[in-house]
């Protein structure tokens, strides 16, 4: 049996699974936002019929991030302020709506689902297991939503506008030091059994994400990645901070 | 890592952007279908065939619109470059 992770781990743990509990409480009222904003868009309904059950899904979740973070020592403040637009503006409603839709499903939760999945098939613990798993298949379905919208938006020919807005997409979806050298605890494995992927091993699933599952489908939906592309081979080339 | 791991978000590929589509598939396919609105002349009618002064005329009047188009859409480039960009949603 392996030794009980050290204090520092725990904190790091702590403070992965307190952003985690704080990503979630924001993604529970951005997608009661855009559940309401589909609705008076006319969109298929099952598109914001989707949203709003991710809106209940995330609460639960930042339950279990918020439990997690506890038990490793982590203080939640009551409740962190809603999130702002990520759309820029000048936008038309329709476009805003499929900006901040593809920025918080077809990346954000699909990157997600890309870390979940690595996490399952490492942890131990069964309650752990439990709380990624029912994770894994919720946002499974919050980054198909995403992708849903965003096949509507290609067939009426609102797609393309997203290509020049990949590069600040991408770099808002990201920690500040996610291609940066770290902290060798930051590094350790010993993380995994706590939940938390090691920095470099996170670095390379955001890259893989991008590369296999969310350019190609970006390419399929008529939205030009090159500029998207070119953010990450030049975020990858710089040298480490 | 990334290695051994490619080839399951190869599978998150499938799963994730296919799923979506299928989750609307009538939806997307229905919006695809929807006709574009006719163009003028589309009608089979033949067009009146335009004097040399009447066609001088009009190459002016393409050229002076293509020169208010080109300064619009610089116009608008500098706009938009000016204006914030968007922003990012933070995942796991």
């Amino acid at each position: 049996m392996s030794d009980p992770p050290s204090a520092e781990l725990r904190a790091l743990a702590a403070s992965a699974w307190s952003f985690r509990w704080r990503v979630e409480c924001e993604a529970e009222v951005r997608f009661a936002a855009l559940a309401a904003r589909l609705d008076a868009l006319s969109a298929p309904a099952p598109l914001a019929d989707l949203a709003r059950r991710a809106s209940a899904d995330e609460r639960r979740h930042a339950a279990h991030c918020a439990r997690i973070a506890a038990e490793l020592g982590a203080r939640l403040p009551a409740r962190p302020p809603p999130p702002s637009p990520v759309a820029p503006p000048g936008l038309a409603e329709e476009d805003a709506v499929t900006y901040e839709l593809v920025a918080a499903c077809c990346v954000a939760e699909s990157v997600s689902v890309a870390v979940l999945t690595r996490l399952l098939g490492v942890a131990e613990d069964p309650s752990l297991r439990a709380v990624l798993r029912e994770l894994a298949t919720d946002e499974v379905t919050h980054a198909r939503l995403g992708w849903a919208h965003l096949a509507v938006a290609a067939a009426r020919g609102r797609s393309a506008f997203l290509g020049p807005h990949l590069p600040a997409m991408l770099r808002g979806s990201i920690d500040d030091d996610l291609f940066d050298a770290v902290t060798p605890e930051r590094e350790s494995s010993a993380l995994l059994a706590l939940g938390v992927l090691p920095h470099a091993e996170k670095r390379a699933l955001f890259v893989g994400a991008l590369e296999d599952v969310i350019f190609p489908g970006l390419d399929g939906a008529g939205v030009d990645t090159g500029d998207g592309r070119a953010w990450l081979a030049g975020v990858r080339a710089a040298p480490a901070g | 890592m990334s290695e051994t791991f490619r080839p399951n978000l190869g599978k998150l590929l499938r799963v994730l952007v296919a799923g979506g589509i299928a989750l609307v598939g009538g939806a997307a396919t229905r919006a695809e279908e929807t006709p574009n609105p006719p163009t003028q002349g589309s009608g089979g009618e033949k067009a009146p065939q335009p004097d040399k002064e009447a066609q001088k005329k009009a190459d002016e009047k393409a050229k002076a619109d293509k020169k208010k188009a080109d300064e619009k859409k610089k116009a608008e480039q500098s706009k938009k470059d000016a204006q914030p960009e968007g922003g990012g949603v933070k995942g796991w």
